[in-house]
């Protein structure tokens, strides 16, 4: 009987050591971490169409040129992120049209676009570090400073019957990311 | 019933709790799952098998051990200063290796739903785990860092 209870005791012991000893391994039995998904959203590029290619007053059968450098070229200004790289595509009209539906011829040269990964100040500036480019073709550049400005020249061809009055003619520039 | 009976009860109970107490599993975040820059307007898919992009786990414990993984919180959008960024962890979207060298870009484990309890068995080195995911930028989203948590939580099952 004595020995019974002696081993009774020697139980709940054997019990209580192994609850004790379990018990950290329940906690340990589970973990969890914490880790974050993040993400940099750039700023969305805007464009905005400064100033018009003004060909201004043309003479009938005297074809009239505009650089891309010039005070009356057509200036797009481009506002991104940082100096993250762009594609600039223009597209361009073949003729310019009167409100009386006559028609103008216009051509653009491999070295009518032009531009700068920095808007300047008066947004015409593109002497200093400037790309000249065909504005045919895709031009693939940076920002600097989160801006850049496109230049376009042009060449019209008023015909020598042309009718006189306005002409005009919409012409799109079209910005995106790279990736890059 | 002899004395020395209980005796060796007490003793192998203790070795079953010292057993019990050495199979702890231990989770820790390697990365985290970085979209880094993203473009509005245009999505951006990271895969699992991502080095330095997707989001990495180690569990840790013993070799042998069945564990039950569970992604308890999964965003469905980044936050910044109350403006949401639109995220979807899909449900092929985790990957994992139990290889002494994990092989992030050709994992032998793939496709894994992160939205259910992923249950797999511990190899030498314990367990390695990737999640992938992809965010959907609006036109308009508004630029900034984005961020949200990921919980993952391990326990043993006991197996």
């Amino acid at each position: 009987m004595l020995e019974v209870r002696n081993n009774t005791r020697w139980l709940k012991a054997a019990v209580i050591a192994v609850l004790l000893l379990a018990s950290p391994s329940l906690v340990k039995a589970q973990d969890a971490a914490t880790g974050t998904a993040t993400a940099t959203v750039v700023a969305a590029l805007q464009v905005t169409a400064t100033a018009s290619l003004a060909f201004g007053s043309v003479i009938q059968g005297v074809p009239t040129t505009i650089a891309p450098t010039s005070a009356s070229a057509g200036i797009f200004n481009i506002v991104g992120s940082g100096t993250l790289e762009i594609l600039i595509n223009l597209v361009l009209p073949e003729y310019l049209s009167s409100s009386s539906g006559d028609r103008m011829v216009i051509t653009f040269a491999p070295t009518d676009g032009e531009f700068e990964g920095l808007v300047a100040a008066d947004g015409t500036d593109f002497t200093a570090g400037s790309t000249t480019f065909n504005p045919y073709t895709t031009l693939t550049a940076n920002l600097v400073a989160n801006s850049g400005a496109v230049g376009l020249g042009g060449k019209v061809y008023p015909s020598e019957n042309q009718s006189a009055g306005a002409y005009t003619a919409d012409v799109t520039l079209m910005v995106s990311y790279t990736g890059n | 019933m002899p004395r020395s009976v209980f005796r060796l009860g007490f003793g192998f109970l203790m070795l079953l709790g010292l057993a019990m107490t050495s199979s702890g599993q231990t989770i820790t975040t390697t990365n985290n799952l970085v979209f880094g820059l993203v473009y509005p307007g245009q999505p951006k898919q990271i895969l699992p098998t991502a080095v330095g992009e997707a989001g990495e786990w180690l569990i840790a414990g013993n070799e042998g051990d069945e564990v039950r993984i569970t992604f308890t919180t999964l965003p469905t959008y980044l936050n910044l200063n109350g403006v949401n960024v639109s995220v979807v962890i899909s449900e092929t979207d985790a990957a994992l290796d139990t290889a002494a060298v994990p092989n992030q870009t050709s994992p032998p484990v793939s496709g894994l739903d992160p939205w259910q309890p992923i249950i797999y068995r511990l190899g030498a080195n314990g367990l390695t785990l990737w999640l992938g995911g992809s965010i959907i930028p609006r036109q308009a989203q508004a630029e900034g860092d984005y961020s949200n948590l990921i919980q993952v939580q391990v326990e043993y099952t006991g197996n």
